[in-house]
């Protein structure tokens, strides 16, 4: 049973780490707007 | 400036806004914005000063703007206020060194006006996907290791692992409490600040009892915890919330039809060939602007030179364009299919069909209709009743501390009324989104409700049963009756050129429909013909005939009694040369095509319930009653040569009989469209109906009428269904939790579990009508 002293926690940091990874995502964001990429190439190119 | 910067002009200021935030933070949270060093994302900062934008659901009128005024005349230090009623929005503009925001919000909030800020939905977006996440994850962990406790059954856990395991819950369960369930703290407190009774606050008591009752176990290491139903609630509730913003974000990018309609602004020639744009709401009668090809023209206007083609495509899905020439008008929605046009405004662009009509649509989602009001008030009281359940139920179980408290959480979780808020909600925005796909624009919710028990559709005839344009259907020429359809017979026929040629000469002089018509059909037939100089017109009686000599013999065309005609009751448009009776011919108004189609679709609907059709028109009583006898209306219900206010007064009688609809397309049935119980507009510029109606249709004739009856039944059962279901599951649910049958956690589950079926349940009797 000790070996759940070292799982418990492992899970819950791979867990955490999947969690803030997510956050990243929407930070980045990446769910900002989840038709844009569909819709892109139909759009004009911005100008530079 | 490039086209590129125009559309981003266009879409950042035309775009809609969307004025009913679902939370709504107050005065405390404005207090931290009193010191400038803090960062907020809604103040504007400019010369010295400051301008912050407010949403609000209480700006509606020009009673609230008022109200605004006095409140911020009240200052020393000047606050500018820039009320908007159709977006629901004010702009405050103040001097942040003399007078603070929190300030003139307390002063605002003061006279009944809450206040939102305008947050970027950017922002608002990121952090509800945050604290879904969040609440995901907690719940996913606190699921494991409370799980465990479950399986153990009756065999005893190690003590170590169970105090382990709730410590663990205990952290994952802070977060979730702190950030994914704020929202519900932040709408709790705001409620009862205000002393309102709000879905969130009978949640909210629940969460927070749960989570201090089951800290105490977990530090006195006795007694039960309630981490996974917490989590799972505030998971729920995030998600479920989410997905409702989301449709009614999906309903708003429906409602863009209209933003591509009405084109913001007008562009205007500067004295250097530069292009300036105009607002369409600072366009005044007469203000001279150009159109380019593909543009749309905002406001009704007169075409200054040239000739223009133009479609409106857009207002009545007719594809077929239109030659405008110098001088004629062009009405608002019109799209240019030619080049350059310039234009000047026959009315001003707030004035404008297309204006109205946007403006009608927003307000259709930014009011809360009463109906909704008076759903949140029962909401509210029935939080009242069943936190008072709740509290007696703790009392009644005082003896066992454990019992008591999980049956008033229980009883606290399972009767959530957040179901009821949601179903009316859901089931008009659905209704909102499919009816704008087929044309029709429901001015409220309250139409729709409206519209589902009429007892008696009332329609006006012309241009709205029939197209509104008179056309030859009978004639005869030298006593013999004339087939309309042989094209040979009267390009051969020696008479039919005299006729062509009176009616050629006479069209010149008068624009009478009857005259237009006949010139209509004949150069359809006799294009090839030649015209004759050998008319002299003499004189011309408006509304009765003409006179005038043909290879010097008189001639009168005109009305029978002009005419001096005994017999021939079946026409109306007489020509006699030299007193003798030569040509008769009929010109009345056609049926529209579907008037047909779609009565009979209304009749069919309707076989149990009995509803009645009238008609009232202006005209005579012959073409009304024959439009009648073709669509099979009785004789009895049909009211000819009516003014439009004594179209009111019948339209109020027969209101008091049972719930009326009046269809109707021209401003003489404005007074009638406001009277009865639904006015319904199907004209396609007027802009007194756009206002005075309940409905629009944006596809000329009744064709929509159907659909929209349809509609708003299916809406109406919707809520029926959805309320039952909610009715039934809240009280069996209060009387199981009552006597302890019903745990938290299976409480806590099924809760968002119902509200799921409940907004299912508010949108899967709506369907869109594939006819």
């Amino acid at each position: 049973m000790e070996i759940l002293i070292i799982l418990i926690p492992v899970s819950l940091l791979l867990s955490f780490a999947g969690l803030l990874g997510f956050f990243w995502a929407v930070k980045d964001g990446q769910y900002d707007d989840l038709n844009e990429e569909s819709e892109k190439i139909l759009k004009h190119d911005k100008k530079i | 400036m490039s086209l590129e910067v125009l559309e981003n002009t266009i879409n950042s200021d035309g775009g809609f806004r969307f004025g009913k935030p679902l939370e709504t933070p107050r005065l405390s949270l404005y207090s931290i914005y009193d010191n400038r060093d803090y960062f907020c994302d809604f103040c504007h900062e400019f010369d010295n000063k400051r301008r912050v934008r407010f949403l609000s659901h209480d700006i509606v009128s020009d009673k609230s703007k008022l109200k605004i005024q006095k409140a911020l005349e009240a200052f020393k230090s000047p606050v500018q206020s820039d009320v908007n009623v159709t977006h629901s929005y004010v702009d405050v503009t103040f001097i942040p060194n003399d007078i603070k925001l929190s300030e003139i919000v307390e002063a605002i909030e003061s006279e009944g006006i809450l206040l939102t800020p305008d947050k970027s939905p950017q922002k608002a977006l990121r952090h509800d996907l945050m604290r879904i996440g969040l609440a995901a994850f907690s719940f996913l962990n606190v699921m494991l290791f409370s799980s465990a406790e479950y399986l153990a059954g009756d065999t005893p856990m190690d003590t170590r692992f169970v105090s382990l395991f709730h410590w663990i819950q205990l952290t994952l369960t802070l977060p979730v409490v702190i950030y994914s369930a704020f929202p519900l703290l932040r709408n709790s407190f705001y409620g009862l600040s205000s002393r309102r009774f709000t879905v969130d606050q009978p949640i909210f008591f629940a969460i927070a009892a749960a989570y201090v009752y089951s800290v105490v176990n977990v530090i006195s290491s006795s007694g039960p915890v309630y981490f996974d139903s917490i989590c799972g609630i505030v998971f729920f509730m995030s998600s479920a919330r989410f997905f409702q913003k989301k449709f009614l974000e999906k309903t708003l990018r429906r409602l863009k039809v209209f933003d591509d309609i009405s084109a913001s602004f007008v562009k205007q020639s500067t004295a250097d060939a530069d292009v300036t744009f105009l607002n369409v709401s600072k366009v005044l009668a007469g203000t001279q602007f150009f159109a380019l090809n593909g543009d749309t023209v905002p406001v009704n206007s007169f075409l200054e030179r040239g000739l223009a083609e133009i479609s409106y495509e857009q207002i009545n899905g007719e594809p077929n364009t239109k030659f405008i020439k110098q001088g004629e008008q062009i009405k608002s929605g019109a799209i240019l299919v030619s080049s350059r046009a310039d234009l000047r405004s026959d009315e001003a662009g707030v004035k404008s069909y297309i204006y109205l009509l946007k403006k009608q649509t927003i307000e259709t989602f930014s009011q809360k209709t009463e109906k909704t009001l008076q759903v949140e008030k029962m909401a509210g009281l029935f939080f009242i009743a069943v936190a008072a359940s709740a509290v007696a139920c703790f009392l009644i179980n005082l003896e066992n501390l454990s019992a008591a408290f999980n049956n008033s959480i229980s009883m606290l979780l399972v009767a959530c009324p957040c179901s009821f808020a949601v179903a009316i909600p859901l089931a008009h925005a659905k209704t909102f989104n499919i009816s704008l796909k087929q044309g029709i624009a429901f001015k409220n919710s309250d139409a729709i409700a409206k519209l589902a028990r009429v007892d008696h559709f009332i329609f006006d005839k012309t241009g709205t049963l029939t197209t509104g344009k008179s056309i030859l259907t009978k004639a005869f020429v030298s006593n013999r009756p004339v087939n309309l359809q042989n094209r040979t017979e009267i390009l051969e026929s020696k008479d039919w050129k005299i006729v062509y040629e009176i009616i050629h000469s006479c069209s010149q002089v008068t624009d009478h429909h009857a005259v237009r018509s006949l010139k209509n059909f004949l150069s359809s037939h006799l294009a090839a013909m030649t015209t004759s100089t050998s008319v002299k017109i003499d004189s011309v009686k408006n509304g009765f005939g003409i006179k005038g000599k043909w290879s010097g013999k008189d001639f009168t065309l005109g009305s029978k009694n002009y005419t001096n005609i005994q017999s021939e009751v079946d026409y109306n448009v007489f020509l006699t040369i030299e007193g003798q009776m030569f040509a008769g011919f009929l010109v009345e108004d056609s049926l529209r095509s579907d008037s047909l189609s779609s009565l009979d679709r209304l009749k069919s609907q309707q076989k149990s319930q009995q509803k009645r059709l009238s008609i009232i028109s202006g005209d005579r009583s012959r073409p009304t009653l024959k439009t009648a006898s073709l669509l099979g209306i009785k004789p009895s219900d049909c009211y000819a040569e009516k003014s439009p206010s004594e179209k009111k007064s019948i339209v109020e009688e027969l209101s008091t009989l049972g719930r009326t609809a009046m269809i109707g397309d021209g401003t003489n049935d404005a007074l009638a469209l406001a009277s009865a119980d639904v006015g319904i507009n199907v004209s396609q510029g007027s802009t007194i109906l756009a206002q005075t109606s309940d409905i629009t249709f944006l596809n000329p004739g009744i064709a929509c009428l159907p659909a929209a009856c349809d509609l708003a039944k299916d809406c109406s059962f919707s809520v029926r269904t959805a309320f039952g279901f909610a009715s039934a599951y809240n009280i069996a649910g209060i009387v199981l939790a009552f006597h302890g049958v019903l745990t938290p956690l299976v409480a806590a589950v099924s809760m968002p579990i119902n509200s799921v079926i409940v907004s299912f349940l508010a949108v899967a009797f709506i369907r869109e009508d594939e006819t």
